[in-house]
This record gives structure tokens, sequence and C-alpha cells, in this order.
């Protein structure tokens, strides 16, 4: 049976620090061409420019084609949280929401961030969050208890992976993208120590390569059933798709 | 897609690692994972040698390779001991796996440019020897290139630099004797390509940094690249036979 892929880490637009430019259909093209069935995405310039405006754009390019999911996004410097904002994206519809720590460079331990969360939280929706060093890991997994949310943690990398483990089995709202656990049974020693129902795939598209994600998911050693939940089955639940 | 075609990997590792969770880090483990991602050949440095102590590591390799047809050895250099490394050398330049030399000047913190560096790179050279070198910064492959075309030796750029490949790979452009690897825990989109249009498909060649990466990470990158099938054939067969003197069909 052909593995039904949903990539949770996408992004469409355009980007001044690499030669990248991918509309939408771009993306979609890319989707095609990898097997990959829907996508959550956001337009770039909510990240890099201005966040209402760019969810607007995200809103609109998804609304016209249902293989995108919408992921929203809101810079903590520029938050503030009697706004009413994270319930208003809820309103719209978006069902996801993206930190960009890494890319923009502060620290999950501002208070902002934590209000934020407190409103995903209440309203109900998921996120994502940049692991920048390997403390980020723990924090993440005390901010997804404290504040009552789902959060994917991504940006792994091999050097990591005891740590995942060790948060992953004591918090168990902390989900993990498996797209970058690069270590050779990186996907497998996670599946046996906490199981496959905390990890989901993303590809980092226009970022990364595609392929090099997705050959390490479809080639791991498990089970078919467990190589499903991990490509699609976990973030359809988790976001209710 | 090429997954099927035969390859040779120029750049991977035996052994444990302290610093990552890896179980399964045997010679009979680095097999299973060869024959997972069809690699038919695999050039090998062990990780006592690249982590700790060259002499025990470098033996512990070449009296395993004699169990393994399939694999090739590099004997770990250390420039905090030129002789030994020498002695190293002359040791295993006959044993009929060897490949080259492999070292990380970074690691040791003494410059690839240094005095002891290029005494063990004569002995290498006398030897006929390739060598994979790790390559993570501008600065080192700046040395690296001051030393190396001088030589009569194949150079394999480990790593190509890592996030610093653009301004790396142009300073070995001219420089023929030296051949990329790409292999990095970043899946960057069009690097691979990039690479080769800046030095040409003939001098790309295949390391994926297995145990520590999973092999199909740094083959999907090629795979992505857009690459011919022979220009693949090229880069993970015929350039590494070729500048490793495998001497295979």
């Amino acid at each position: 049976m052909a593995l039904n892929v949903i990539d949770v880490k996408t992004i469409f637009g355009s980007w001044p620090k690499r030669a990248i430019d991918v509309s939408p259909d771009d993306l979609l093209a890319s989707m095609r061409r990898h097997g990959i069935s829907r996508a959550v995405s956001l337009a770039s310039a909510a990240i890099l420019y201005d966040d209402q405006p760019g969810n607007d754009e995200t809103w609109e390019a998804c609304a016209s084609r249902p293989e995108l999911v919408p992921a929203a996004t809101l810079h903590p410097y520029n938050y503030l949280a009697d706004e009413g904002r994270v319930p208003a994206l809820k309103e719209q519809g978006f069902r996801f929401f993206r930190f960009f720590n890494k890319l923009l460079g502060y620290s999950l331990d501002l208070y902002c961030v934590t209000q934020i969360l407190r409103q995903l939280g209440q309203v109900g929706m998921p996120c994502m969050m940049d692991a920048t060093s390997p403390e980020d890991i723990w924090r993440m997994g005390r901010l997804s208890q404290a504040n009552d949310v789902d959060i994917i943690c991504t940006e792994l990398g091999y050097i990591v992976e005891a740590e995942v483990i060790a948060v992953a089995r004591d918090y168990p709202r902390l989900y993990f993208d498996a797209g970058h656990m690069t270590s050779p049974d990186g996907i497998e020693l996670f599946v046996r120590h906490v199981g496959a129902h905390r990890l989901v795939y993303g590809s980092d598209y226009p970022f990364d390569d595609t392929l090099p994600s997705l050959l390490m998911l479809q080639q791991a050693a498990i089970s078919e059933a467990d190589r499903q939940r991990i490509a699609s089955a976990n973030i359809e639940e988790l976001l209710g798709l | 897609m090429s997954l099927s075609m035969e390859k040779i990997d120029c750049h991977t590792h035996v052994g444990p690692y302290y610093l990552v969770l890896i179980r399964e880090t045997g010679f009979a483990d680095l097999a299973e994972l060869m024959q997972r991602a069809n690699i038919k050949v695999a050039c090998i440095s062990h990780t006592q040698s690249v982590f700790h102590e060259m002499v025990p590591g470098n033996a512990k390799l070449f009296a395993a390779l004699e169990r393994y047809p399939q694999m090739r050895g590099y004997i770990y250099v250390d420039p905090h001991r030129p002789q030994a490394s020498i002695e190293e050398i002359e040791k295993y330049a006959g044993h009929p796996q060897v490949v080259g030399i492999k070292s990380r000047s970074v690691y040791h913190g003494v410059p690839f440019d240094a005095p002891e560096y290029i005494q063990i790179l004569k002995a290498a050279e006398r030897h006929g020897l390739a060598m994979l070198h790790h390559t993570d910064s501008v600065e080192v492959a700046r040395q690296m290139a001051s030393v190396i075309r001088d030589l009569d030796m194949n150079l394999i750029v480990g790593h190509s630099g890592l996030a610093a490949w653009r301004s790396v790979v142009p300073l070995f452009a001219d420089i023929p004797n030296s051949y990329m690897d790409i292999c990095c825990s970043i899946a960057e989109a069009g690097r691979a390509r990039a690479i080769a249009d800046i030095v040409g498909v003939e001098r790309m060649v295949l390391g994926t940094d297995m145990n520590l990466i999973n092999p199909l990470w740094t083959i999907g990158m090629f795979e992505a690249a857009g690459f011919s099938e022979a220009e693949l054939r090229q880069i993970y067969w015929e350039t590494p036979n070729r500048i490793l003197k495998l001497g295979l069909a």
C-alpha cells in the first residue's frame, strides 16, 4: 500500500537570505513529485515581514488549494496578549501555529512566548518550535505541560537523540519531527523507546531537499503501521484533518 | 531514482561514539547499513583513532578489514605525533585494503599547512595514498588549498565546508586533485548541484558519514540534484574507484 505522507514543515514565498522564490503552486508541484498528499504551510511574508497580512496571504493561498493546510505565525516581539490575536486566528480557521525562534533569533524563555502558548492551549491549537540547543528540548516539554498545548519539536539532529527520547517519555504533549533524525537508526530507536505515535514528518521544503528525509522514513526498519502513523496519521489526529 | 545503483562510499566510520546515541556501531552493523543503501565498498576510519588514540584504532580497523572484503581503510594520522603517524603509514601502506590517510586538523588544533602535517602528507604521497580531511571552515580550506596543489595526492574535501560550502568550494575549483564529499547534517536544497557546477561532476564523490549519519540522507541529496544516470555513476562509482585506486570493474 502506498504511503500517505503529510508534510508538516513547508513554507512558500520568497526568501532574501537564499535564492528561494517558491509559489504555492511550486510547492504543490514539489509535493506531487515526491508523492506527498498534503502539506502544512505558510507564506514567508508572515515570517519575515508583517505577520497579519502574511497570515492572510497564507489563508488565501490555502483556501484555493485543498492540499495545503494553513499555519499561522506571530512574532513575540510584536505581540500583546490582550489583543486576542491567537483566538482570532483560531476563529479564522487556522489549525496550526509555527514559532520561528531559530530563524528570527528569539528565545523560548520570553514571557511573550509563554503568553502565546497559553492562548494556543486555551484554543486547542498545536504548534511547532525549533530546538536551537539541546536544552530547548526539555524546555519545550515543560512549556507544553505548563500551557496544556501540543508542541512539535523540530530542527533536531543526531547529537540530541538521547535527550529527545528522555524528554519524550516524560512529556506526552511533546511531538518530534522525524524528518531530521539523521542517525542511521534514529527513527527506529525512538519508536522502540517511545512509540511511533509521537513522531510526525517534516521536510523543511524549500530550504532543504525533500528526498533525504523522505527516504529515511520510507526505508526505516519499522512496521508499516508505524510508518503510516509517522507519515500522516499522527498529524491528521493532531490537527483534526 | 538510482537507489539500486552500486556505490562506493568514501567517508564512513566504525566504532562507538560517546557523544551521540548510536547503538549499532560494529563492523557487522556497518555491513548491514551498506546493504540497505546498496553500498558495495565502504572506506572507513575507526572512531577510536578519530577521537582518542590513533595507534590502537588503526590496529583494530586493519585487523578487522581482513574479515570484511567489502570494506577499505584509512590510516588515521595525528599531527601531534608526526613520527608515529609516519610509522602508521609505513605499517599499513602495503595492506591490501588500505586506501589513504584521514585526519581532522581542527580537532587537533594543528593547522593543515603546519610542518607536522607536511611531513605526514609527504609520507602518504610516497606511498601513493589519497587523503580524506575533515573540512568545516574557510580557514581550514585555505590551509588545505595552499598545500595540496603541490602534492601528487588525491584529496577528498570531507563535508565540503559544511555550512560554509559557498566560500570553501571555490577555493578548490582550480585544484584538480581535490574532490568534494558533501555529507552534512543539513540537506540544503540545491547544494549538491551547485557544488558540481563549481568543480565539475567529475570531482564529486559519495561520502555518507555513516555510521554517524544515515547513508540515505546524503544519497537523497544526490538523487534530488537532477544528475543524469551517467553522472550519478561517476559520483557513486567511477571517480571513487579511480582516485582511491580500488581497481574495481
